[in-house]
Parts: structure tokens; sequence; C-alpha cells
């Protein structure tokens, strides 16, 4: 038993000083999770701001010029430009000078004056964006809707309307603003403690196998098991100091506060890269060149990342996708680290989480000793 | 300086070595094909069925004809909770995305017209979706109670301003219309970098670069060699792609294969330029495939404007993806597939893409080796 614990160390050794060994190595470790969080974390917003917007007033009244003061809420736009016609309108959103554009008709004045029907205002939106195309539409309804409220209130006697201007309460939980680097920031930890995780195990046995080294295993003492043991818990190590890293510039650098137990948080941290460090030894067991071992990196990948509800929710995917990503253990660990950093989740909600993870490990970790032993063999 | 028959023989060199190694053309066209339908089906940002738990404290006829009003649109499946203390539990554990209260005074306080009859709560660890849903609740309230007001009273309401919405090119506000030619930002950076990135490392590895060395081979001809054939290999992959686009997933296909070619080479030009620049400055196909894995999926996933806002980036940020190809090949992607050939837009675009290119190019020739 010693024996073997002394054994597997060696091979945990010696792979550290490959991974970390030389220098362009260890900054491949270090250099991008740092650049990548700080980076990103200024980049992941799906909001809308700043847009530059046109505008084509026909309306000769007060009352158009009034809208249009309302209208221009900061930071949502941050340009207006005055267009004349239709046709004009329609070149500078094609060429993408302006996202979105206003247009009110010669009569709105008209008719919020006289009271008896509802003002129009056309709103154009730019399609080859959807979703920004989608928030802003939802932002300008609002402003319009607001508008309409306040212009109706001045004209008419309030307590008669019940109902009209009360709307639902909204409460935001756990992200009182919406802020988007709040709810990112900890699915960016989980982004890039897949990335590192894979990039530390993926090629670490078809690099033995193209240099030539794989032979020397072959006459060494070691098992199989105790090969891969080592290898596992070599790449875990290093993956695990990377993420401390990018969690610590994310707690202590972007003050985004842990409100679940650190060590919960660092324990399913460690499960999951444990399982995806077995998925990226699976590979690398399976392939007979480190190009090949690349391209199983590059299917697994990005993929995984997609599947995992990070940037879209996994609600709207169809039903059968849904399925596959039962499989996909950044899924898992997305919600966690979601979960953990920004609701406290309960305990018994964790469970959950946690067996598909423990799951993948076992399984991908008995693969790749599996393929590992009939490649020595 | 560039002899044609030296070049055409090392072009011939490369591609055999694709056509032996299926991995290479795996990267070429399983990988695209994998991805287009990962953004075709799994990315859509149209929320269409978000949990709502719902605490429905009112059994009132008017709390139900709200409540029916918000189940039967298609953007909400809901879930039932008997206090509003389990549906926050739900909303905590991440069971649900919202909770709907509808307090048991919830008619009386329509009826009086208090302000906030019913409470959302929304989990705003994911702002995206909290957004969405915010938005459509407020809507089907708003209409719902203008509905209703019209009904009882034969008001019309007490909105003074009709907002008419019309979204050009996709009127339909389809995000997979978006993701899809985007995602062939995406493909390409990642295979043109990745077809590339280990051909000058394999060749120190395995110890061929001395043999390649001692010919007469220059170095804009070893260049244009490695670069050549998997510019064409990423070439057919971008037509595979923009041909399971159009008649796979039915996006619109509004503009020409000509435009459509012309981008995408100008984007490649770039990314297999990328590729060997690493090749050749990391000498070991490991630590390549590494950089290669860093260098390409993650930034063009997140910086490329695919997925989120360049708009809504602080300044500074908006600065560096200024030096991102895909960010202009993105533009010239969504307006090809949805606009059209809007030329005036699209030279400008592909004029940026040129001058990176050009850049990375002159790094790559400068580093690829002439001595051992």
């Amino acid at each position: 038993m010693l024996h073997s614990v002394r054994r597997v160390w060696r091979i945990v050794w010696k792979e550290a000083l490959i991974a970390a060994g030389s220098h362009k190595m260890r900054v491949v470790l270090i250099a991008p999770p740092i650049l990548q969080t700080i980076i990103f974390a200024f980049a992941l917003s799906m909001d809308v701001q700043n847009v530059k917007i046109g505008v084509c007033n026909r309306d000769a009244g007060v009352e158009g010029a009034a809208f249009l003061k309302a209208f221009f809420v900061k930071p949502i736009f941050k340009e207006v430009v005055y267009y004349f016609s239709d046709d004009e309108i329609k070149t500078a959103i094609e060429r993408r000078e302006i996202f979105a554009a206003a247009i009110i008709p010669s009569d709105f004045s008209q008719k919020i004056l006289s009271g008896d029907e509802a003002a129009e205002i056309q709103l154009l939106l730019d399609g080859r964006r959807a979703n920004a195309a989608a928030i802003l539409g939802g932002y300008v309804a609002r402003i319009a809707q607001t508008y309409g409220a306040v212009v109706a209130r001045e004209r008419v006697d309030v307590r008669s309307t019940p109902a009209s201007v009360s709307g639902l309460t909204v409460r935001r939980w756990f992200n009182p603003n919406l802020l988007s680097r709040q709810a990112f920031l900890p699915c960016l930890i989980c982004l890039l403690a897949t990335t590192v995780a894979m990039i530390v195990s993926a090629l670490s046995i078809a690099r033995e196998r193209e240099t030539g080294t794989f032979e020397q295993l072959l006459v060494a003492p070691e098992s199989p098991f105790e090969i891969v043991l080592g290898k596992t818990i070599s790449a875990v190590m290093l993956a695990t100091c990377s993420t401390l890293l990018v969690t610590a510039l994310v707690v202590w650098g972007f003050k985004i506060p842990l409100q679940g137990p650190f060590w919960l948080m660092f324990a399913t941290m460690l499960l999951y890269l444990i399982s995806v460090v077995s998925v990226g030894l699976m590979i690398s067991a399976a392939s007979a060149t480190q190009q090949q071992a690349t391209l199983g990196m590059f299917l697994f990948l990005p993929p995984a990342i997609m599947l995992s509800g990070f940037a879209t929710p996994i609600e709207n995917m169809p039903s059968w996708l849904q399925c596959v990503t039962i499989f996909n253990p950044v899924r898992w660990e997305m919600s966690l680290m979601r979960g953990l950093f920004l609701r406290d989740m309960s305990a018994g909600a964790i469970v959950p989480h946690v067996v598909p993870l423990v799951v993948v490990a076992i399984l991908s970790f008995s693969a790749s000793c599996y393929m590992f032993k009939r490649r020595m063999e | 300086m560039i002899r044609i028959e030296r070049l055409t023989a090392l072009i011939w060199k490369e591609w055999l070595q694709v056509f032996r190694d299926p991995s290479a053309l795996m990267i070429a066209f399983l990988l695209p094909l994998i991805m287009i339908f990962l953004f075709g089906y799994g990315l859509s940002l149209d929320a269409t069925s978000v949990k709502l738990g719902v605490a429905l404290e009112d059994s009132s006829p008017t709390a139900r004809s709200f409540f029916n009003a918000l189940d039967a649109s298609r953007y909400f499946s809901a879930r039932y909770y008997t206090n509003r203390a389990d549906a926050e539990a739900g909303l905590c554990d991440g069971d649900v995305r919202a909770v709907l209260v509808i307090p048991n005074d919830f008619s009386k306080r329509v009826e009086e017209g208090t302000l906030g009859p019913a409470q959302l709560l929304v989990d705003g660890a994911d702002a995206n979706t909290a957004l969405i849903v915010e938005n459509y609740a407020t809507a089907a309230y708003a209409q719902w109670s203008a509905t209703r007001l019209r009904e009882l009273r034969g008001l019309d309401g007490f909105n003074k301003i009709n907002l008419e919405t019309r979204t050009i090119y996709n009127p339909e506000q389809s995000s997979r219309n978006c993701l899809v030619p985007g995602s062939t930002a995406i493909v390409l950076a990642m295979i043109g970098t990745l077809l590339t990135c280990m051909v000058v490392a394999r060749e120190w590895e395995r110890g061929t670069m001395e043999a390649t060395l001692a010919t007469p081979i220059g170095r804009l001809e070893m260049f244009l060699g490695k670069m050549i054939p998997y510019f064409l290999l990423g070439l057919a992959a971008a037509l595979e792609n923009a041909a399971v686009a159009r008649y796979v997933l039915g996006v619109p296909f509004r503009g020409s294969i000509l435009a459509f070619v012309y981008a995408s080479g100008a984007f490649l030009f770039v990314a297999t330029a990328q590729g060997v620049l690493i090749s050749s400055v990391c000498r070991d196909q490991n630590l390549a495939s590494q950089v290669a894995l860093l260098s390409s999926f993650l930034p063009n996933y997140i910086l490329s404007g695919v997925l989120f806002e360049i708009d809504a980036m602080p300044k500074a940020l908006q600065m560096i993806t200024y030096l991102f190809p895909a960010r202009y090949y993105v533009v010239c992607l969504q307006t090809i597939f949805m606009a059209g050939d809007v030329w005036s837009l699209l030279n400008r675009q592909i004029g940026c893409i040129a001058v990176i290119g050009v850049v990375f190019c002159a790094a790559a020739i400068a580093k690829t080796p002439r001595r051992l």
C-alpha cells in the first residue's frame, strides 16, 4: 500500500514537472485565466446600452418634442441622429449607422391633445441582432407606456381609473440591479476551470505516445491504474491552483461575495475538476497522436460550454437536447456556482447536482484506465 | 522569390498529410457540423417555457382570470406552490426562474387600484432571463388589466401612446437567425487556428523540420505551403456551414455566395496565419494546441458580438474588440444572411479584417524558421 502511494506520488511529481516545468507552460497556465477573467468580466453583458438611434419627427406640435425629451434615457441611448425620410432611415439601418429608429407621425400632437384615440409611434429595429432588438423593444415599450400614463394622468382623474396605473410589483432577488457582471462572474470561474482542466489533461497520454516515452512507462514498475491516478491527481492539482487564483480575483478583485460556505464551493469545485480531468484523460488515452487528442478536446469543450446554460438557458433548448445536457458536467457545475455564489442554495438542492459529477468522474476514470491498459498490452 | 513548382510540391505534401490523418478532415468537416447544429438548436435566447413558480393564495375569479392570461402565453410553464414560503425556497434552489405571488387580497387590491396587487420575484442570478421574464410579465399584466377595464367599464384603457414596433430583416426577432450566421465566425476561427497550429510544431517535434530546412525552400514558400491547404479546407467548411444554415436550419440567406466567400476568405486568411504563427512560436504541439484553444474559442465566443453586446461594454474593452477580426466578420455574416449584399458596409469590414491579416502574416513569416 505504502509502496503504491509512493509510486503514484512519483507519477504526480513527474507530470507536474512536465506541465509546469517550462517557462512557456507556466505562462499558459497562469496568464490566460487571469487575463480572461479581467477582460470577460467587463464583456459579459447582454444588456443594451449606448445605442445610436435615428429619429424622424414629422410632428410640428410640442407634444412630439416633449415625448422625445422623455424618450432619451441614458445609458440606453447614446446618440441621436435626425432624419427626414423613411428611405434615409432604412439606408442608415442597413449600413449599421444606427441600430433603431423612432418615427413620430404628423398627427401625434393632435391625437394627444384631443384625447380620443391613442397616438402612434413607430419603432424600427435592426433584426440582425435579435436579442438586442427584443430588449430595446421592451425598454422603449416601457418608456412609451410610462409616458402615456403620465399624459393620461394629467388629463383624467386618476381615482376613477383603477388598475390602470398600478402594475406588478417586481422584486429582483440575489442581484437587485440585474448586474450582468454579478450574474456571469461565478459562471466564468467555472468556464476557466473547465478550460484549464482540459488543457492540462487532454494531451498528457497522447504526448507520451508520440514522443516515444510511452515505452518507458511500459517498463516502469507502476501499474496502469497508478499511472492514470497519478496523472489525474497532478492535473487536478494544477487546475485547482489556477481556479483558486481566478476565484480569489473574482471575490476580492471584483467584489462578488460568496453567499454559500467556502468549503462547499471548494468541495464541489474539486469534484468537478476531477470529473473534467478524467474526461480529458479519457480523450487522451483514446487518441494516437496529439492532433487527435486536440481534436477530441475541441469536440468536447465548446459543445459542453454551449450546452451548459452559460450564455443561454437550458430551458430554451428542445427537450431531446435537454436530455443530452444531463451528461454534461459543465452544466451541473455552472448551476452550482450560480447557486452557491449568488443564492446560497440549500444542501438538498446540491445533491442532485453532485450525483452526475460523480457518475461522470467514475465512468471516464475507469474508461481511461481500461484504454490505457489496452494500449500498454 | 516564390517558385511555383516548389510551392505546389509543398502544398501537395501537406495535402497528403491531411488525407492520411483523418483527424484533420474531421476538424474541417465534422467540427463545423456539430457546432452549427448546437448553435441552431442548443443556443436560443427566445424564452419559450420559463419555469415560473406560482403561489396562488387568492382563488377569486379575478385572480384566476389574471393567472389564466399569464398561463396562456407560451413564455411560461407554471409550477404551483401552496404557499409563498415554498415558492421562495424553490427560487433559492434554482427550481424556478421567477415566482408570481398572487396574495389573498389580490382582487380587492385590483378593485381599489392599489399599487402592486401581485408580486413577481425574479432570480437575478441569471440577469438576462430575469429581464426578459420581467418584461413579459409586466406586459401581460398591463394587457390583462386593459382588457378587463374595457370589458367592465367600456374604457379604452389609459394608454395614450401606441407603440408599433417593426423589426426589419428578422420580423419574428428569432435569435436563431442571428446566432447561426454568427456561429460561422466562431467555427472558422476555431478550425482555421486548430488546423494550422500543429503543422510547424509537428515538424519540429518529429524532426522533419531539419530535412525541410536542408532544401532550397524560402520563408515565404514555407509559410504559404503551410497556409494554403488549410485555407482551402477552411473555405470548404465555411460553404458547408452556409449550406447547412440555409437548407437544414432554414436561416434566410439574402446575400450572394460571392460576398460570403469574399468575407470568409478574408477572415480565414487571418485565422490560418494566426495558427501558423502560434505553431512557429511554440515549436511544441502540446503548447501550440493549448494556445490555440485558449486564443480561439472563448475570446471569439465572448468578444465577437455574437452573444454579448459590444456596445454595452466599457470603452477600453470596445477598443480591444477592434483587434479581433471576428468582430468585423460577424457583422458581414449577419448582413449577408439577413439583409443582403450591402457593399458599402461589407467593404469597410473586410478592409479592417485585411489590415489585421497583413499584420499577422508579417509576424508569421518573420517567425517562420529558416535555420535550426
